[in-house]
């Protein structure tokens, strides 16, 4: 399978470019899945969530401390971050959301797919264990193509991308 | 050259629209409480290291706390606050007060101003408001 990166329509604020990753013959980026799946079975945290890739994207630009360490990814929220709502219909709510994503520099961010965390380890998480999974993949191909040049994280950009094609 | 591909992120939109205000606004007072921590920090030339040590904590604790998005207690911003002799949280009922007491001290100011200005306009005999404004300019 191939994928490629995507801009993120409106998700270009004034600090923070947010890109995605499409995956062939898939209808939507990893993104906007992760959106579709999630706004009618977490719609609260899905809220906080975008609230919070808002006021980065808006205010702060996209530092270290405000994502967590997912091996050669990152992911959203912050390790310290509670959620406010919890919509509290889910039993098994206790990590809360995770978005997986690729923080490139303060002013571009990947974002990929995810879903409610309900393991301590991810790898024991029948919800997040291949979103994380294939977090990582596509986090090691951006490196290698940043790597050899064929992409080029800029200044709320990635310059190079309209070419860029990658096997998963 | 290919084109770039746009994808349509409305729904990233309309979530954030359909979320409740109170959920909002805690997300965006967590970042803004840590925001002016770490501005604090900057003024004062320090580093989260000296913070934590003033604070008796590890910097990996404070560190956290810089996340962006750490559920602060008032406790804990209290002792922020005092170690960093600056407070974090002003309610608006304190910014008021502030403004008064502003308010007031210029007032006084411009009162005592006046009252030397007529005085030294009696004591050097000066009776048109021209020289007595000349007088206050000087």
């Amino acid at each position: 399978m191939y994928a490629t990166i995507v801009e993120l329509g409106r998700l270009d604020f004034n600090k923070v470019k947010y890109f995605s990753v499409k995956i062939e013959e898939r209808e939507h980026s990893e993104f906007m899945d992760f959106q579709l799946r999630m706004r009618n079975s977490h719609p609260t945290q899905l809220g906080e969530m975008n609230a919070l890739i808002k006021e980065i994207g808006e205010k702060y630009g996209a530092n270290p401390e405000q994502f967590r360490d997912e091996r050669k990814a990152d992911a959203l929220p912050p390790e310290t971050f509670q959620y406010f709502g919890h919509d509290d219909l889910e039993p098994d709510n206790l990590f809360g959301l995770r978005l997986y994503c690729l923080r490139l520099n303060e002013s571009v961010v990947v974002l990929f797919n995810g879903d409610l965390k309900t393991t301590q380890k991810v790898d024991d998480c029948k919800n997040c264990k291949r979103h994380f999974q294939l977090a990582n993949r596509i986090t090691s191909k951006i490196d290698e193509a940043i790597r050899d040049k064929s992409i080029k994280p800029d200044y709320r950009d990635i310059i190079g991308i309209e070419n860029f094609e990658f096997e998963i | 050259m290919k084109k770039r591909i746009v994808e349509d992120a409305s729904v990233f939109f309309e979530v954030l629209g359909n979320t409740p205000q109170e959920s909002k606004n805690y997300v965006s007072k967590s970042m803004e409480i840590v925001h002016e921590i770490i501005l604090l920090l900057k003024k004062k030339d320090m580093n989260q290291k000296k913070l934590a040590q003033k604070l008796g904590k590890t910097e990996a604790e404070v560190s956290k706390w810089l996340s962006g998005t750490h559920n602060f207690t008032v406790r804990t911003l209290t002792f922020i606050e005092t170690a960093l002799g600056e407070e974090i949280i002003v309610t608006p009922h304190k910014v008021r007060s502030n403004a008064l007491k502003y308010t007031t001290a210029i007032y006084r100011a411009s009162v005592n101003e006046e009252k030397s200005t007529m005085h030294n306009a009696e004591k050097y005999n000066i009776k048109s408001k021209s020289e007595r404004l000349e007088l206050s300019a000087a």
